[in-house]
């Protein structure tokens, strides 16, 4: 028992000290960007100002905070910065002054959130369904076809090339879905769901094949060791049916897995973000695109930001649940 | 030295050969690599010469033209090589620094260095390598900047491969560190061996395939990454790349119009790739895992019919030794 305390006290620190780095990552990028970066912002800042009122004063003072604007020493700035992050003032955006980039950000975040949870979830059992197939039948043709397709096309192939075949196919050709987002007013009607589902089933599906393959080679790597254990060949001399054995390889290969389930969220964001963008989904991604094209440094600052922490907070929890269904994982630490 | 050389290749050349996935596999990387490299000298038609906006393919333009007029098939030519390059530098630097670290990381597993990589590696793990690229040239883009074609592969290659290293190194960390609890590492400490040489000859070579498997996922990361990297535009335009391509296709929503055979002109690199690095993962397996190995015996398999209640039953039986195995047919 205080062997469990001691590891999870353990992790924390470790994510503790993590998250003050990417913090920190986070306040060095724009000030290590070559050219004046802060003049420039303060610039672009001004002339989309009219006029003059409290609420620029505080902006400016969140702008020197985030970015350096006026020559004030680094420790201070570092304060001001992370004072800014913990009361949840990322600044005001300039494309769509005067949106504070923390409301923007809150507004948006669920459809990329609900974008990666649901796609990665799919990819998770696809991807472990279609890796026992191959690790089972080794060098088979299926195994090719696992690997080749599933886990080597589709990892280099990038998710918004996916969809635009996807869309180009089965929206514009046959029909069968939308490429339009459809209105949210009418979610909560039948035709409304019909409509949404339409939209949404593409983006999500193009996702999953892009995150099927780490799971999928995780799984068939997994289930090729477990295949050679010892309790597998005594099963099968005991005369045990070979669906039954599978059956038990399977749940014993699923755990590592598990930790591939939070390695694969970045990849997940990272590419439902230009699913998004291309889509014009009003999640993250579509923000993310406005920002660098109109450089809305704020903007994309914090959106950085917010992946990182949420990416984070996504590999605590895998590693906690983790240590908590494989006791090795705790216990071999020592 | 140049017949140690020699050896190691003759070595490594009989194991891609006696492997029949490894040598499908090199030989579509290769002819990859070949098309790739060739495109930097030659195109079927100069480059930015129009021969009309988005027709479809044709006898002359197998690929057809984009919305530029360009002949899609020169221009997917001319691409292949930088984003392979790209693939490459990112996967050699991922296995590099992969193995590096998680050897290190492995080895010396004390109370000071487990903590420091530990917290390196769930950084890298939560900063997305894709979205780090991108804001690192957004800042250099709002600093209305142009870098060179150099730097600007440069600090993607890095980026990537700064971020991209973490997975591989918890992988071969927990392999080292099962290694370094063996016997005979033990009693090379015990003798008084330096660490760098029982790194360097005893843990190293066993660790190799892992490495290289580090080495594959790096390429399709690498490539992943960059197209992934020009959907948001940010790098400089002078770039020829597929992503470049990729980038088109979007702002130009050329996918509405239906002209799938450009998007197939700036994919079909990489789907090649992924067949050929495809088939050389499945070779590896039997190298990463001495377990999976299919030995074949050494004695040629000889059946025989036993009487087993009213029937026979046939089973194998090695004919061992080779001699008196001939004998043994001599006589039959």
């Amino acid at each position: 028992m205080r062997r469990n305390v001691k590891f999870f006290l353990y992790k924390a620190l470790i994510y503790l000290v993590t998250f003050f780095l990417v913090l920190i990552v986070n306040f060095i990028l724009p000030r290590l960007a070559p050219g004046n970066v802060a003049a420039i912002i303060l610039s672009k800042f001004l002339r989309g100002v009219r006029s003059p009122s409290p609420l620029i004063f505080a902006e400016i003072k969140q702008l020197e905070a985030s970015f350096g604007v006026l020559p004030q020493p680094l420790y201070v700035q570092l304060f001001s910065y992370l004072k800014g992050i913990f009361t949840w003032n990322l600044g005001l955006s300039i494309t769509y002054y005067p949106e504070a980039v923390a409301q923007i950000i809150s507004s948006s975040i669920g459809w990329s959130i609900a974008e990666v949870i649901v796609g990665s979830i799919v990819a998770f059992f696809l991807g472990n369904y279609l890796g026992s197939m191959a690790g089972y039948n080794r060098e088979s043709w299926k195994d090719v076809a696992v690997v080749v397709i599933f886990g080597a096309v589709l990892a280099a192939v990038p998710t918004f090339a996916i969809i635009m075949y996807l869309e180009m196919w089965l929206s514009l050709d046959v029909n069968i879905f939308t490429i339009k987002f459809p209105a949210l007013s009418s979610l909560l009607s039948p035709q409304g769901i019909v409509a949404f589902l339409r939209f949404y089933t593409l983006p999500e599906l193009a996702l999953v094949l892009t995150l099927v393959s780490g799971f999928a080679l995780g799984m068939r790597n997994n289930m090729m060791h477990t295949l050679r254990d010892n309790y597998v060949i005594y099963a099968e001399a005991l005369g045990i049916r070979p669906k039954e054995i599978m059956r038990m390889v399977y749940k014993n290969s699923l755990l590592p897995n598990i930790t591939g389930f939070a390695l694969s969220l970045g990849l997940a964001i990272s590419e439902a973000l230009t699913v998004e963008g291309l889509l014009l989904i009003p999640g993250l991604g579509t923000y993310f695109g406005t920002a660098l094209g109109n450089k809305d440094l704020p903007l994309f600052q914090g959106i950085f930001l917010v992946v990182a922490i949420m990416l984070i907070i996504s590999i605590a929890v895998a590693e906690l649940v983790y240590g908590y269904l494989d006791p090795r994982a705790r216990l071999g630490q020592e | 030295m140049i017949e140690g050389m020699k050896n190691a290749i003759w070595k490594f050349t009989k194991i891609v050969l006696a492997n029949k996935f490894l040598r499908i596999g090199f030989v579509i990387t290769a002819a990859l690599l070949t098309f790739a490299v060739l495109g930097q000298f030659w195109t079927p038609y100069p480059l930015s010469s129009n021969f009309g906006i988005s027709q479809g393919p044709t006898l002359a333009h197998p690929l057809g033209t984009d919305e530029y007029g360009e002949d899609v098939l020169s221009v997917m030519m001319a691409s292949t090589w930088p984003t392979l390059e790209v693939g490459l530098l990112t996967g050699a630097l991922v296995a590099l620094l992969s193995t590096l670290i998680g050897m290190i990381a492995g080895y010396y597993a004390s109370k000071v260095v487990g903590p420091v990589v530990d917290v390196f590696t769930i950084l890298m793990l939560t900063v997305p390598g894709i979205i780090l690229v991108v804001d690192i040239y957004g800042y250099v883009k709002a600093g209305s900047i142009t870098p060179s074609l150099f730097i600007s592969y440069a600090v993607t290659v890095l980026g990537l491969a700064i971020t991209g290293w973490a997975f591989g190194a918890a992988q071969i960390r927990s392999q080292v560190l099962s290694l370094s609890r063996r016997d005979y590492i033990l009693a090379s400490k015990i003798l008084g061996e330096k660490s760098w040489r029982i790194l360097a000859t005893q843990v190293l070579p066993p660790i190799l395939p892992l490495a290289f498997m580090q080495f594959l996922y790096g390429v399709l990361y690498g490539v992943l990454s960059l197209t992934t990297i020009e959907f948001w535009g940010v790098l400089p335009s002078n770039l020829f790349n597929l992503g470049t391509m990729l980038n088109l296709i979007s702002t130009n929503a050329s996918y509405l119009s239906n002209q799938w055979w450009w998007i197939l002109g700036s994919i079909f690199p990489i789907l090649i790739l992924g067949v050929g690095l495809g088939f050389l993962n499945i070779g590896m397996d039997e190298f990463t895992d001495p377990r999976l190995k299919k030995v074949r015996p050494l004695a040629q398999m000889w059946e025989v019919e036993i009487p087993a209640g009213s029937g026979v039953m046939r089973i194998q039986v090695p004919r061992t030794p080779r001699s008196s195995g001939n004998k043994a047919r001599g006589k039959t």
